[in-house]
């Protein structure tokens, strides 16, 4: 399972789930960052700082424990790696 | 006639109302500026302010405010304030306002910044879809206000006017106990939260009426600012290094400027002397009074106007351009370390200003742990910007060591908070939008600027000339000497004279009006530096421990002045061992 952890600064990506798990995650939710949308990453704070995500002309800072919540699947400017990694 | 404005964090609500009524609600450009509900009245109409919420069955504290306006509906109409760039977030709130079947109008506001992303909205398929009128306003520019306000004054329609029951039942729901028939301890099976419907119902209509999509276009100056300022290492640094900027750039022109303006001050000063000689009989009263009231009535315009203008204006110019919130990003890791989440930078900021509003901002953490750590670490550690005026004066005089001051605030902010967290020890999580960066208005930063040094004419400077005339007194008739005896002790433990050690009493009554008392004494640079700090880690003032006792109750105040007594006479007994 990849969460935005495991993306580079830089990925861009689709949430396809949310780990309700993690306490704090319905936030997640109310911000926008929803399965199914698009996001980049836009930078990841060294000491484990919070990463910070674009969503449409938003951004929005997660603490790191947070940021295990948002389960994602990786996009690529060329289709055929997705077909690969599904 | 009833209005709510609701809408999610930062789309302009408050910039709204006072655009719409003249009134003065507080703005900048970060989420959660707005923490209570506030209302405006304008002839017959009566607009609340809320607090911007991402949901209505969202949770937290605001939302559940904000439901409660609402459950109490009879007569109330909806502005649903839409940021016309981010819509399809935004839809996701208006959905679950349209469903309650109030009257409701959807603004969409900022529509400046959407075109100058190339966004545009199909204003009339959104109108048609959602089944209520869409007004789309600039507020640089004041289209779309007319529209808005014929809307307004338009009585509402009978029948429409209450929310639909099965609605009521729906929000009670979400704000009442989560624990479910089943379950014996709080649980999730029974909250109400947003419904994957909504979400996706709000992601097919953006789709739909937005008409240009984003296409690549040339950015500006002030988002290859922002992505260089949202980088990890050199963002950091350069907010790090703007902030040491303006600290610095604060205490040189307050130096600066205190040598002209009490020149300029001169004169008038001389004839009050002269005045009060003249008129009253001579005698101690006579020569207390002559002395006390021309430097009572000088000093606050010397040292502490300046400061609290200067402070004022870079705090309003943090806020309105979007960098603070900037901070809480960037120093997550420190604020983490003293157990708050990322936003508390914002109300330590406005604590440089003055803290009793910076208490008040406190409710944008969320919960009661991390709003009395910060609460202590304002009362105790923050200087406001008076009490940095006059600090700044004394250090300038007694040549002290203005980085020992510094550093031993700044350690003690840090243990004083790690300690406070771990004895409450929680989950905290951080999740916090960055607003875009924005040149501010620069009219209603300086209306910001004036208001926030309001309190120098109300507080300030009565206090200081009442406060002085009785320093005045105890110096004249010798009562300061009296405490000569304590000499020894003072010495011996905090190596200071006892006269210091009075001015640090005095913080008890006004932070930055005790070290007046040192400015009047003769003291050697490390004197001057354990006293200043004493003095600057101690107690809070009488407004702030007001407004503490107020939002958080008189308990919680009684442990941070405990606190500060403890920290102030720890720091003095170490800075006299630690100093050479």
């Amino acid at each position: 399972m990849k969460t935005i952890k495991n993306l580079k600064t830089g990925d861009k990506a689709r949430i396809t789930s949310i780990d309700t798990e993690v306490a704090g995650s319905q936030q997640l939710v109310e911000m926008g960052l929803t399965p199914g949308s698009e996001i980049q990453l836009l930078a990841k704070y060294p000491l484990r700082g919070p990463l910070l995500v674009k969503l449409g002309n938003n951004r929005i800072a997660v603490d790191y424990k947070l940021a295990q919540a948002l389960v994602v699947n990786e996009m690529n400017d060329s289709p055929a790696r997705d077909v690969l990694d599904s | 006639m009833r209005s709510i404005f609701v809408g999610n964090p930062n789309v302009g609500k408050s910039a709204l109302i006072n655009k719409l009524t003249g009134s003065k609600l507080l703005v900048a450009n970060y989420p959660g500026t707005s923490h209570k509900i506030a209302y405006v009245n304008k002839g017959e109409q009566c607009f609340y302010d809320t607090p911007g919420i991402y949901a209505l069955h969202g949770q937290g504290g605001n939302a559940a405010v904000v439901r409660d306006l609402l459950l109490d509906s009879a007569g109330l109409r909806v502005v649903n304030v839409v940021d016309a760039a981010n819509l399809e977030r935004n839809l996701v709130l208006t959905l679950e306002i349209l469903a309650l079947g109030l009257p409701t109008v959807v603004v969409l506001n900022q529509m400046d910044l959407a075109a100058s992303l190339n966004i545009q909205i199909d204003m009339e398929a959104l109108s048609q879809e959602l089944e209520c009128p869409v007004i789309g306003i600039s507020v640089a520019d004041g289209s779309g206000f007319k529209r808005l306000l014929d809307w307004l004054d338009k009585p509402v329609e009978t029948g429409r006017s209450s929310v639909d029951p099965r609605q009521i039942e729906k929000l009670s729901r979400t704000s009442g106990s989560p624990k479910c028939q089943h379950c014996t301890e709080a649980c999730q099976h029974n909250v109400i939260t947003i419904d994957r419907a909504t979400i996706e119902r709000a992601r097919t209509l953006a789709a739909q009426v937005i008409k240009t999509e984003p296409a690549a276009r040339h950015q500006t100056w002030l988002e290859k600012v922002q992505d260089g300022l949202d980088q990890p290492v050199i963002g950091t640094a350069a907010l790090l290094a703007l902030a040491y900027g303006l600290f610095t750039m604060m205490v040189t022109l307050v130096n600066l400027l205190e040598g002209p303006i009490s020149e300029a001050l001169q004169p008038l000063s001389d004839i009050l002397t002269v005045l009060i000689q003249g008129l009253l009989p001579p005698g101690a009263f006579n020569e207390v009074l002559s002395l006390a009231i021309p430097e009572g009535l000088v000093i606050p315009f010397t040292i502490i106007m300046p400061a609290m203008i200067i402070v004022g204006v870079f705090i309003s110019i943090l806020e309105d351009t979007g960098l603070l919130p900037r901070y809480s990003v960037a120093l997550e890791r420190v604020t983490s370390f003293i157990g708050v989440s990322g936003q508390a930078i914002i109300p330590l900021t406005l604590g440089f200003g003055c803290r009793t509003p910076a208490i008040m901002a406190t409710s944008l953490l969320p919960n009661a742990a991390e709003r009395f750590i910060i609460a202590t670490l304002l009362s105790i550690v923050v200087p406001c910007a008076a009490s940095l005026g006059v600090m700044a004066a004394v250090i300038a005089k007694f040549n002290a060591y203005i980085y020992v001051v510094a550093a031993t605030m700044l350690v003690v902010l840090l243990l004083l908070g790690f300690g406070l967290s771990r004895l409450m020890p929680r989950d905290e999580s951080f999740v916090y939008e960055l607003p875009p960066l924005r040149i501010p208005a620069w009219r209603t930063t300086w209306q910001k600027v004036v208001s926030r040094t309001g309190g120098f004419f109300t507080e300030v400077l009565p206090l200081l000339l009442l406060m002085n005339i009785v320093l005045r007194a105890l110096m004249e008739t010798g009562v300061l000497e009296s405490f000569q005896a304590m000499e020894g002790f003072t010495q011996f433990f905090f190596g200071i004279p006892a006269e210091a050690m009075v001015a640090v009493l005095i913080t008890i009554f006004q932070r930055y009006l005790a070290p007046l008392v040192l400015l009047n004494l003769a003291l050697s640079p490390r004197e001057a530096t354990i006293a200043i700090t004493m003095i600057a880690l101690s107690l809070p003032c009488l407004p702030v421990m007001t407004m503490i006792v107020k939002e958080m109750g008189a308990k919680q105040l009684l442990s941070i002045l405990a606190l500060g007594i403890i920290s102030s006479i720890i720091v003095g007994v170490s800075l006299n061992v630690i100093l050479p």
